[in-house]
């Protein structure tokens, strides 16, 4: 018959509860050292429009933008563009979008060398957008004139990206999210006057109105600073 | 003959590197100013530039990277779409790949904005329409530019580069548009220094 030797016993379980407890802070540790969190990072950025209301015309336009990591999963982007289309050669749209967009990394790898991090990603912003024509002749004022509209909006966008990591601090970023802007309808024709020249109509309708155009975002991004330093 | 040529001017460089401290990497601080040259791809023209850079290597292969082209003229004042206003600020990132000597090869990815403006004809009145009728206003026109170059470390203080960089971009006025997208090429010396301390130190 097997004896217990109870001090032993006592002695056999604290070893394991020091091994595990060993266990479980070196575990911790290695999740503290691994996450991304506090990471603060600077980055250029080149963005592309399309599907606007002024058409099916491709915009272009630059920007920079901060990300702040909360979390290792979770990361937050603020950003800033302006942007110009031209719409077929009649006349040309500017767009400055000033906002914020949340991350969500939804592979199981964040921000390894060499790998591809994918993550939907969706926010808000701020937007200005003006509108305006080339010289195209009126046929009621009999000259050569020229119209600009513009409007201030809020918007809300949604859709993916992916980082690629070239370094463990840097990556370069492609996104395509889909922009929804609330607020006074601006839009444009084109339209041809009495001399057979083709010239660009634009509407601005007071009431607020809903206009959606695809954003691609290109960038490259750096991590500046680890506000939470982990040792 | 020409590759011949090419070779002899780049082994003394290789060799000479190979036995020295390099100065390339994390802490590097440069700059460069040189004059550029840019070819525009949708017209025939040749602009020309006073160029100059600040970049600080914050990884011993990654580097930021600010500049200015300063736009002097266009070689081709006759053509309708030449430039009046040009000029061009820009910022970015440039990954340098790895190297064993001071060669260090580098791609950049840089979006910025220029200021342009078309220049108006000499005699408006009689240029083709549109190119009557416009006010020729200036644009600050968004940009995004891909820069491949390559610098040459070989003192403390300063260095050889050459780098070519396409540019793309539109500038919109009063009458239609006009394509940005143009190659420059660039190339002379900057300088260069420490800002950080390191290991084996360069002084």
């Amino acid at each position: 018959m097997l004896k217990i030797n109870t001090a032993q016993m006592i002695k056999t379980l604290l070893f394991l509860l020091l091994l595990i407890s060993g266990t479980v802070y070196c575990q911790v540790t290695k999740d503290t050292l691994n996450t991304h969190k506090g990471e603060l990072s600077f980055g250029a950025r080149t963005t592309g429009s399309l599907f606007s209301s002024s058409g099916n015309y491709f915009g272009f336009g630059a920007g920079g933008q901060l990300r702040y990591r909360v979390d290792n999963r979770l990361n937050t982007e603020w950003f800033g563009d302006w942007m110009t289309t031209n719409i077929g050669g009649l006349g040309q749209r500017y767009d400055a979008h000033i906002g914020e967009s949340m991350i969500l990394y939804i592979g199981r790898e964040v921000n390894r060398k060499n790998t591809l991090t994918p993550y939907a990603m969706g926010g808000f912003c701020g937007d200005y957008t003006k509108t305006s024509t080339n010289l195209y002749y009126d046929n009621v004022q009999k000259s050569y004139v020229r119209e600009s509209k513009d409007r201030w909006s809020f918007a809300t966008q949604l859709g993916l990206g992916t980082h690629y990591n070239i370094t463990e601090k840097m990556d370069i970023s492609f996104s395509c999210q889909y922009m929804i802007h609330f607020g006074s309808d601006i839009d444009s024709q084109i339209e041809t006057n009495s001399q057979g020249e083709k010239y660009l109509q634009i509407n601005k309708v007071n009431e607020t109105a809903l206009e959606g155009h695809l954003l691609l975002t290109l960038s490259a991004n750096f991590v500046i600073v680890d506000l939470i330093r982990h040792k | 003959m020409k590759k011949v040529l090419i070779i002899i001017l780049f082994l003394p460089m290789t060799m000479a590197a190979q036995d020295s401290l390099r100065f390339i990497g994390k802490g590097l601080f440069s700059g460069k100013g040189t004059l550029a040259v840019g070819k525009p791809t949708s017209f025939n023209a040749t602009n020309m530039y006073v160029s100059g850079n600040l970049e600080y290597y914050c990884e011993n292969n990654v580097s930021f990277r600010g500049g200015l082209y300063v736009f002097l003229g266009a070689s081709r004042p006759k053509s309708p779409l030449v430039l009046a206003k040009n000029s061009t600020i820009f910022f970015g990132y440039n990954y340098h790949f790895k190297t064993n000597n001071h060669l260090d090869p580098y791609l950049g990815f840089e979006p910025g904005a220029s200021w342009t403006q078309l220049k108006a004809p000499d005699n408006q009145s009689t240029a083709p329409y549109p190119y009557n009728i416009s006010k020729y206003p200036q644009s600050l026109s968004p940009i995004a530019s891909v820069t491949l170059g390559i610098n040459y470390y070989a003192s403390k203080y300063t260095h050889l580069f050459i780098e070519v960089t396409y540019i793309d971009g539109v500038h919109v006025s009063d009458i239609p548009a006009v394509s940005l997208s143009e190659i420059r090429i660039a190339f002379g010396f900057g300088f260069n220094i420490w800002v950080l301390k390191k290991k084996g130190s360069h002084n």
